[in-house]
């Protein structure tokens, strides 16, 4: 234990207030919902301050505040740039999210748009790699929550990982995608905020002479810029971000939610705001040394500089804007996923003539359902946490291509689209296994893109578009 | 058999599969040991006899103290950016050393790095031209 340490009953009260204020706001904001489409896609009428700031809470993840630190510390300049890269998956998504409010003005979710463009072979594919991603980001977050709160606080891995999936399930279930976006908004607000104030304190009391000094003397290959592992990193890195949110319904029922002519606006600047944040996040890393600070596993060296710097106090602001950056992204996560099931797995293959109200019902149980499964999950905690989030790497990349051309290319057909998606998450997924994971996604997406395009030059028929409206 | 879809893959796996390793992952055990490491990092897990010493240090092949951290009970250190070259891993409490071990950093063939980088660039540059390609015509 640290001196920054928070003691139990002080981590326990963060919680409860967290939680009441979360959980209060959600009820207040759902209680006017009375169809699925009200609860699962906000009357499909957001404005452009709640889009982007839903868009871009959102892609602020445990991985912008845990794992951005984390690729800084183990691959200096290059880390911090590489993953501020993933912003374009946002900046790149804008021109997707306005063509498919276009092509699908009543549409639900991305397996909706697979079936209807592909058909059945490619929607199992897609099902399955969305399915494993969905499940590998959501345990990933409880785990994280758990790191978080046994890293800065005497409570246990277990009681931080309950927490955080109790209060999205309880906040998401009463007040769902409405709820989903407004707590998105604030939290957007206190993330930035904390972060930035971190940076300035890491700057003020640190500074960039000392920091620069340490990291020549005793890491140096920090501030290589020819430091092979973190090249190789880069683009893989890319990647993987394209693919995570070309592919996953979270994105696609925001472009759906939005009203019309706002997504591809929101998209484009919440990618914008969103690119320097891993930036300033992954700084701080750089201070470690300066500050003396060694962390014993490297996804927490964030927190670590953060309560270095700041002591008790940076304990709980830290403790504060990761956990809001956690509770961003999973909520968003169970009500996209759950929206997912409902419609491509209850309607389509159980209920085709489920009303409304049932469809509701059915879509608040699978909140509860994922929320029961993540918790088993994260409970085993298999793995850690980088490497489970780069798992997920080689399936999300095999997706960019039959998205992108099932889009705009009218010649790929659905045989080709699910090998594509199929082969491609196996080539990424060997990669992963015996290489590592600098080439799981970047492996996924070439294989991916040579099948799709081999389809394409075979291809003997055309798909119309107005098809996908019927 | 190997689908011809993977062929590439394969070519791919043989060219990279001699120089590309996990990063070492180190477990600490009785006597010095020797780890290599492929991108400058380093993992020591904690072991309940290292609470005897105050500091954690690495030592470049002059001898002199390349980073230096407090021993804290529990905790492991992951040390970063470390250059090419040999070190000796060690805990230091006054005048007493423990030699945990050795370190070889070997970092990737840059060569290698940058063919990998290439074709991420090349694949990017090709995803956003039919972005921007198809925008323009169906607009």
């Amino acid at each position: 234990m640290t001196e920054f340490t928070l003691a139990s009953s002080n981590a326990l009260g963060i919680l409860i207030i967290f939680g009441i204020v979360w959980i209060v706001w959600g009820w207040y904001l759902g209680r006017n919902n009375r169809t699925i489409d009200d609860y699962a896609l906000a009357g499909r009428n957001v404005g452009f301050a709640m889009a982007t700031a839903t868009a871009m809470a959102t892609w602020i993840t445990s991985n912008t505040t845990l794992v951005a630190p984390q690729l800084t510390y183990q691959f200096g300049i290059w880390g911090m740039l590489g993953y501020s890269m993933a912003a374009l998956g946002l900046i790149l998504f804008a021109p997707l999210a306005a063509k498919i409010k276009a092509l699908l003005p009543n549409g639900f979710t991305s397996g909706d748009f697979i079936y209807r463009r592909y058909g059945k072979a490619s929607w199992i594919a897609f099902m399955v790699i969305s399915l494993c991603y969905a499940l590998g980001w959501l345990v990933s977050l409880g785990m994280a929550g758990g790191l978080l709160l046994s890293s800065l606080s005497e409570l246990d891995y277990y009681t931080g990982m309950t927490a955080i999936l109790v209060i999205c399930v309880v906040y998401t279930l009463l007040g769902g995608l409405k709820a989903v976006i407004a707590t998105d908004f604030v939290q957007s607000i206190v993330i930035i905020v904390g972060v930035v104030f971190i940076a300035w304190v890491c700057i003020d009391q640190v500074g960039f002479t000392a920091i620069h000094s340490n990291l020549t003397a005793s890491q140096p290959e920090l501030l290589n810029l020819l430091f092979p592992a973190a090249i190789m990193f880069f683009f893989n890195n890319v990647f993987f971000g394209i693919g995570e949110i070309f592919h996953s319904n979270v994105w696609w029922s925001r472009a759906f939610a939005f009203a019309p002519s706002i997504g591809k606006k929101s998209y484009l600047t919440a990618g914008l705001l969103w690119l320097p944040i891993p930036i300033v996040t992954g700084f701080i890393a750089l201070a470690a040394s300066s500050l003396n600070v060694s962390p014993p596993s490297a996804d927490m060296v964030g927190p670590m500089v953060a309560a270095a710097l700041l002591g008790k106090i940076g304990a709980v602001f830290i403790f504060i804007v990761v956990f809001s950056a956690l509770a961003s992204s999973m909520d968003s996560l169970l009500a996209a996923t759950s929206d997912l099931l409902t419609q491509d797995i209850a309607k389509r293959v159980f209920m085709t003539k489920a009303s409304s109200n049932q469809l509701l019902k059915i879509n608040r149980l699978i909140v509860i359902g994922l929320g029961l499964s993540t918790w088993c999950v994260a409970a085993l905690k298999l793995t850690t946490l980088g490497a489970l989030l780069n798992f997920t790497g080689a399936f999300v990349a095999a997706t960019i291509w039959p998205i992108v051309y099932g889009i705009y290319q009218p010649k790929l057909s659905g045989g080709y689209a699910a090998l594509a998606m199929a082969f491609g998450t196996a080539a990424g997924l060997i990669g992963y296994f015996t290489i590592g994971f600098y080439v799981a996604a970047i492996t996924s997406c070439a294989i991916s893109l040579a099948i799709c395009r081999i389809g394409i030059w075979r291809s003997q028929s055309i798909f119309t578009w107005h098809s996908l409206q019927e | 058999m190997q689908p011809k879809n993977l062929c590439f893959t394969s070519n791919y796996f043989i060219l990279f599969a001699g120089i590309l390793i996990f990063t070492a992952q180190v477990i600490a055990a009785e006597g010095p040991q020797s780890f290599t490491s492929n991108d400058g990092t380093l993992t020591i897990s904690w072991q309940s006899d290292f609470s005897n010493f105050t500091q954690f240090q690495i030592i470049d092949k002059y001898g002199q103290v390349q980073v230096s951290y407090p021993v804290i009970a529990e905790q492991g250190w992951v040390v970063s950016g470390l250059a090419n070259g040999q070190y000796k891993v060690q805990l230091t409490h006054q005048h007493k050393n423990y030699l945990i071990g050795t370190v070889e950093v070997r970092h990737y063939s840059l060569k290698i790095a940058f063919i990998l980088f290439a074709l991420g660039a090349l694949m990017f540059a090709y995803l956003v031209l039919t972005l921007i390609k198809q925008n323009g015509t169906r607009a």
